[in-house]
This record gives structure tokens, sequence and C-alpha cells, in this order.
């Protein structure tokens, strides 16, 4: 029984200007650092079909110029002052971001709103930044061993739409088709004010960071915003299974995926949910660790929540994945019986005493994480945007402590029976 | 629409540095304690010298025990060790390498003494149970086989090995044939030689005050004791110039290119100005090297250059993964860069801003617990305390165009650098070997 919560409790300030742009202000005075985030609510799962790749692309274009930065100018300016940057594209938003000395905090103000209102998208920043995603899937995904595993291979088995399925990377088809138009029709639909937020962080008082975002953001024209498609998907109803050749990885492996309650409208559920998945594959002691890897079924193990371990950061549908890595010979069904029967014993015995030390395990990962005003803006964000609760930050541990066994058993019962999973069965070589 | 007028930069204060307090035990442990608030945690540090009986093969025994080093002691087992670790919200992560056996690893700040208990249970008493090691044994010949296939993986042995032959620093890659003859007497009678109070050290930074964390490190450490004689990894022999190295890899669509040297520790009077030489070549998205490979050529997702630290040695490594076929024009342009280092001033702006960027940087890389820890162990390692985090930026400010240009001449010069090459040799030799000597190994 948890006797003690440890929660953050990091004041939270919010505004919005007249164009729509949201903003969240979590201020921290205790160091000279601040920083900035733009998250806008397009990923790519809002990729149309024969633009695979596309919401990745347009964040590389967004570091390429604007009305006020020529090319390079925007990481010059951050990094000549001391700061860091940088920005991904998940499935649901695409941000950017900064940490700089405060000194430079109203520099970072300026050059965001200046790629929000106009950034200079050409032919040449276009086809070089091609290049360069192309390199970028060469190096994590095509030159390396197990590479996309859960992020590329595993959505088109447990998914039917293209939206959920399809690979957010992009095929070298559709990337060396988009041109400058694409990307100006993108830049519209998608990146008006009233589809972001700005979220600030760090040594910045309250007041004077929304004042300071209202004097560079605030002429950016306003525009519509898109309408936000729904990609729900129905849960499975029979196994979905699929096999993938890789010559690069010298073993086989497999990657089983789960669907999970909805991340946004039931967080009680979901984060039952999430101690269940820390209970099974958090650590050495988890059970899915004792029973897989202990016992040489497996030699290496991981579960997480979302394609990065982003279990706050999606809407719905969310695919929880468990990836093995196992000896050669070994058989996929074998250790998914494993799965199985791990599942069953936590529905049937789970106490207070091995939920209590998962918890407190997660809480703790979870302080550290926000350690960091980056970290810390960038847990923020999608709290805010997704869920309009920006103050989630601090309630997490109490929303995570709320949680009983019955409540994680209940999860196990509903989500991880064989029909409703799908399973990636990866294998070296090629297809005989 | 016309560009817009940039606000200005205001100077930025940093923070007042943390005060750390340094403590020998009786037991002959140093332990340094600063106050770090913010989260309620504690992030600990331990760190084993392991020079002495060092061995050229010893790699895939460091592996072993790094894995299950954690895997029981005489009253704990594997699992209890780990449940107790999560009960106090901690978590432990062990490195083995030529140098040391470092143990890194949080916790809630209320449950520190409880975690120091377990910890030294662990330095002092860890078992290395049969069966454990007979998994870790298979786990690591796994672990072996798909370093084998990993380019990243295959090309930082190959530049350890061309930049430190023959030296424990540049230990070929291990094959999965070096692990079964390792027992469980060799595994313990490493940690046991290895992890002695005396000569080690323990770092403390987080929300509580340094003193209360030194009086919980003294009373959970009283009753470990233990000497033993300390010896120094021997210092490299300087490098030797050689052809390229190309490591072939059959059908790789990239190639990793990579250019290492010897360069110089943190105290040495040459290394601010190294520092800066490193930042304008290749640190950071601004770099030359990045602007022109990447962000001119489309050759890259990103080129960089740094320096890195052992205990007898400093590496310089610079680098970038291309596509197969611009292997050989990309290699034309890290020379050019790294030529042009060695031989023309940078800009006064490129000196402006590195500087910033140096000072910048040590704030955000100090900014937490976890960031903070790091730094005051690896400048204690270095026999240096926090006050570096402030002198170095300080010396770099200093720095002229001519230093900068002394610094990148005597240390990152095309010709004092050694390229290896990770790729397909069918498919590069020939333009390779073009632009100079080549030497392809498997």
């Amino acid at each position: 029984v948890p006797t003690s919560v440890l929660a953050p409790s990091f004041p939270i300030a919010r505004h919005t200007l007249g164009n729509g742009l949201k903003i969240v202000v979590a201020p921290d005075r205790s160091a000279p650092v601040v920083a900035v985030a733009v998250h806008y609510d397009v990923g790519y799962r809002s990729e149309p079909e024969g633009r695979t790749g596309f919401a990745h692309l347009f964040e590389h274009l967004m570091f390429e110029g604007s009305e006020s930065l020529p090319k390079l100018e925007h990481a010059k300016l951050i990094q000549g002052n001391g700061g860091q940057f940088n920005g991904s594209t998940t499935p649901d938003f695409t941000n950017y971001f900064e940490v700089v000395p405060t000194g430079a905090f109203e520099l970072m103000l300026f050059l965001e709103s200046d790629r929000m209102r106009s950034p200079v998208i050409t032919d040449h920043t276009v086809s070089n930044q091609i290049d360069v995603v192309k390199e970028e899937i060469r190096l994590n995904i095509m030159n390396r061993p197990y590479g996309g595993m859960q992020m590329i291979y595993l959505p088109p088995i447990a998914f039917k739409t293209f939206n959920n399925a399809h690979n957010g990377y992009g095929s070298f088809v559709d990337l060396e088709s988009a041109s400058v138009v694409d990307a100006k029709d993108f830049w519209k639909r998608y990146y008006a004010p009233g589809n972001a937020l700005l979220t600030i962080a760090g040594d910045v008082d309250p007041d004077d960071a929304i004042a300071l975002a209202e004097k560079y953001f605030g002429d950016v024209s306003k525009r519509a915003v898109p309408k936000r498609a729904d990609f729900g998907e129905p849960v499975p109803t029979s196994e979905r299974r699929d096999t993938h050749y890789d010559a690069m990885s010298p073993t086989p492996a497999l990657v089983v995926g789960y669907r999970t309650p909805n991340a946004i409208t039931q967080l009680d559920d979901y984060a039952a949910y999430y101690l269940l998945v820390q209970i099974l594959a958090e650590g050495e002691s988890a059970r899915l660790y004792q029973r897989l890897v202990k016992t040489g079924l497996v030699t290496a193990m991981a579960g997480f929540i979302g394609p990065f371990d982003n279990w706050l950061d999606m809407r719905d549908p969310v695919l929880t994945n468990v990836l093995a890595i196992y000896p050669p010979g070994g058989d996929p069904d074998i250790i998914l019986g494993a799965i199985d029967e791990t599942i069953e014993q936590v529905q049937g015995d789970l106490d207070d005493d091995e939920l209590e030390r998962c918890r407190i395990g997660a809480t703790s990962r979870y302080l550290r994480a926000t350690d960091s005003v980056m970290n810390r803006a960038l847990t923020i964000a999608p709290l805010e945007q997704q869920r309009g609760r920006a103050e989630l930050i601090n309630e997490i541990p109490a929303a995570l402590a709320r949680v009983s066994v019955a409540d994680v058993q209940a999860q196990a019962s509903q989500w991880f029976e064989p029909t409703q999973r799908a399973v990636l069965d990866w294998q070296p070589g090629a297809p005989a | 629409m016309s560009p817009r007028t940039q606000p200005p930069v205001v100077d930025t204060k940093p923070s007042k540095l943390p005060a750390v307090s340094d403590t020998t035990l009786a037991n002959g442990l140093r332990v340094l304690a600063a106050r770090k608030p913010g989260i309620p945690t504690v992030q600990v540090r331990l760190r084993f010298d392991v020079a002495q009986g060092r061995n050229f093969d010893d790699g895939v025994l460091e592996d072993i025990v790094s894995s299950t080093v954690l895997a029981g002691t005489a009253t704990r087992s594997q699992s209890d060790i780990a449940d107790e670790m999560q009960r106090i919200g901690g978590d432990v992560g062990c490195v083995v390498d030529a140098d040391s056996l470092f143990l890194s690893a949080a916790c809630l700040a209320t449950e520190l003494p409880r975690y120091l208990s377990l910890l030294v249970d662990v330095v002092q008493n860890a078992e290395y149970p049969e069966e454990e090691v007979a998994l870790a044994k298979a786990q690591t010949e796994q672990g072996i086989a798909i370093m084998h296939s990993q380019p990243s993986a295959i090309a930082q042995y190959a530049l350890a090995e061309r930049v430190f032959p023959g030296h424990v620093y540049g230990r070929p890659m291990p094959t999965p044939d070096l692990v079964a003859p390792i027992t469980r007497a060799a595994v313990r009678k490493f940690h046991r030689a290895t992890t002695k109070p005396t000569g080690a050290l323990l770092t403390l930074v987080g929300d509580l005050p340094p003193a209360k964390m030194v009086k919980a490190a003294e009373k959970a450490l009283a009753g470990w004791m233990g000497t033993r004689r300390i010896a120094k990894t021997p210092k490299p022999a300087d490098l030797t110039s050689g052809p390229i190295r190309i490591v072939h890899q059959p059908g790789a669509v990239q190639t990793n290119i990579r250019l290492g040297g010897i360069g110089i520790g943190r105290s040495h009077p040459d290394f601010p100005a190294l520092t800066i030489a490193l930042t304008i070549l290749g640190g950071g998205f601004t770099s030359r090297l990045n602007h022109n490979l990447r962000e001119d050529k489309g050759y890259t997702y990103g080129a960089f250059a740094g320096v890195s630290h052992s205990a007898a040695a400093s590496s310089i490594t610079v680098g970038a993964d291309v596509q197969t076929s611009v292997t050989a024009p990309a290699l034309v342009e890290t020379f050019y860069e790294l030529g042009r280092m060695a031989t023309s001033p940078v800009t006064d702006d490129e000196l402006a801003a590195a500087k910033r960027y140096l000072a910048g940087n040590l704030a955000m890389a100090t900014e937490t617990q976890s960031g903070l820890s790091s730094y005051v162990t690896s400048l204690a390692i270095a026999g240096l305390d926090v006050s570096y985090l402030r002198a170095l930026p300080a010396a770099a400010a200093k720095l002229t165009l001519d230093d900068v240009a002394a610094a990148s001449a005597q240390y990152v010069a095309p010709a004092l650098l050694a390229p290896v090459l990770v790729g397909d040799a069918d498919a590069i030799s020939a333009a390779v070997g073009r632009i100079g000597e080549i030497e392809v190994v498997t």
C-alpha cells in the first residue's frame, strides 16, 4: 500500500494568443537555462498515401531557413549562443526544441516564430534533405541489425489502415518524389499557429515569457486549423502474424504488439496498464525477464509502450511492443506460449508488494526524466496538446499510486489475449 | 516579407558551482559529495581502477563481470537484488573496460542508506553463481555475434585497433570462441582483485546535504576493508602512419568513415585550444564537417569530431556514415576540412561562437544530478575538480586565432590521423585507392 507519493510540483501558467497559438510556461529559476519547444499537432500518422515519410522530411526542412534567417543561421544562432537543439517526428506530433542560457531565451522565440510564420523552402533544400533523410534511414534501419523492428515492421501487421500501418520514415520512392509545392501545402495545412503549442520551461518569469511570446508570435497569421482525424481501429479478434527477413541480423527475433486502453480518455486504466508493462518487462526482476531470459529461452528482451518508448506522447491507437532476440533454431511459438503463461500468472497471482516496488521504480525513473528543463518541456507538451492538462506532469505519480492489484489484473485480462496480438517473426537471411 | 531584426542576446551569469566535499574514509575510499536540489533522488557512481593484472585478452572476461556482478551475493539472489533495487527507486548499470569497473546508479534520496548497503554487499560479496555465469556466457556469445553485424561497433573497434595497436585500448572486437574458456573462478578472481575500497572513488550527487551523504556512506561501508596495489595503464605508443584501412563488409549500403588520432588530456595546456578547434571542425550541427558533408552535399546524416579520455591516453575521432557510392568524395571532403583547419586560420565569428558553445554546453551538461555526478567523477579521475567547469571556458575565452591554428596543426592535421573505412571494399576500393594507398582487411 503506497505510504507516500513522491511527485514534482512544477508551477504551470498558460495562455492562448489571438491567432490560436497555445502557450504553456513551467518556470524554474534554479539554473540559468531555458528550454523552448514548439509542438505541431501533426505527425506521420497524418501523411497521405504516396507521401510516406513526408512529416519527417518536413521537420528537416524547417531547419533550412526562414524569412529572416538564411540556411544554417537558425542552428548557428542556437549553438553560437551556447545552446542545443533538435526536432523529432512521432505518430501524432512534430516538435522542435532548444535549450539555451537564459540570456538567449528571447532570441529563441524569434527563431521559432520566424519559421512558424514563414519557412523558406527551395529546390536545393528539398533535394539536399531528401539525401540526408535517406542516409538517416540507411544508418538507423538498413545498415543496422534488427533495425526498425517495432517502428517500421510491426505496425503493418498490427494495423489495417494506412495511417497506422505505414512506414513513418517513408519509402525512398515517396521521398524522392517530394517537391517544394508539397512542402508549402503541408505547411499551409498543418503548421497554422492554432495547430501548435509553445512550451517554455526553466529560468523565466511566466508573465514576461508570455508577453515575449505575444511579441514574437502575435503577428503570425491566423489560419484554419485542420480537423484532427480519428485514427482509431478495432482491436484484432484473431492473431495477425507475418515474417520479415533481415540479412544483417545473425539470429532470429520476435516482436509482439498488443493494444492498450485509450491513452487520452482512459488515463486511469492506462496508468494501470503502464504498471502492468513494468511488472512484465522493466528490469531484471520483471516477470518476462525471469521467464524468458533467465531460462535461456531468449538472449535479450525488452517491453515498452509506443514505438519510441513514449507512453505519454500518443493518442489511440497505441501498441505495446515486446521484443525478444533468441538463439538460432528457437521456436517462436514456444516463446509466445511462455509470454501467454506469464500473463496468466499475473492475472492469478500478483500482490501489493510487487506492484508497490514496480510503482516506486517507475516513479523514480519518471522523476529523473524530468530533471532537465529540456526533458521537462518535452514531457509537458503532449500532456497539454493531447490532453489539455500540462499539470498532469505533477499528477502522474499519484495516478500510478491509485492503481490496485485488481486494476492491473483487469488490464492483463483485457488486452493480452493471443487473439488480440500482432506477431512479427524476424528471421535472419533471405526468404527461401 | 523582409528580414526582421533579431533581439540581442544578454550575457547569462552562470549558476554557482556546487560545493563538493572530498573525504577519504578510514577504509581508503575517496568520497565526493555534492548537493544538487531539484528532484528527490541521489546519483551514485563507484569506480575501481582495474589496471593491475589486466590482460590484453580480458575483454570478454570484463563483459561477463559487468553482466553478472548483480547476479547474487552470499545472502541475496539475483532477483532479491533486482527487487530491492526497484523498491528503493534504484537503477544500476555496470561497465567494465580496460581501465575500470564502474557502477553507475541512482536511487530515491530517502533510500540512500539502504542503497549503499546493497551496493557494498554487491562489491564485497558478489558470488557469480555458476548458473548465472553460464547464462551470461550464452548471452555474451550471441551478443558478440550481433556486434559483428553492427557497422558502428565494427568501426569503433577497428579504429581503436588502428590507433592503439597491441595496447589494451586497441583490442580487436572479441570473437564468440573467447567465451567458452571463461570460468566462474576467473570472474570471481577478477572481481575480488578489483573491488577494494582503497583507491576507489564514490561520488554522491543529489538532493541531500553532502555531510549527510558522507555520513551515510561511512555508516554503510564501515565493514568494507581491503587494499591493493594500483598499477597504471601503460601509455600507448605514438600513432604510426600507414595506408587507408578498409574493413570489408560485403554489400554494405553505407561506409563508416573514421579517422583517429592521439589527443591530449583535460589538464594539458593545449586542451582548451584543441577543444575549440574540434568544435569548429566537427562539434554540433553547425560545424564545418557537418555543413560540408550534410548540409551542402547530402552525403551523410551527420559528421562529427571530438576527443574522449581514457586513463592513459586521449583519442581524437573524426567521422561520418555515408552512402557507399559517395565514399571517396566524402573522404576527400573530410581531408579537405582537416587540412583547412591545419593550414588556414578559422574566422573570428567561428572562434567566438565556439567559445560560447563550449561554455553553454558545460552549463547544460551539469544542470542535472546525473550530468553533474558524471562530471564530478570524470574530473576527479583526471586529477581535477569542479572548478575546472569555470576554468575551461575561461581559458577558452582568452584564445586567439593563432592559438587555435597552432592546436589544429599539432593535433588534427590530416597527416596525424589514421583513416579507417568500414564498408563494401568491392564497391569503394577503386575510388578510395585514387586518394591514397589502401589496405583491405576482413
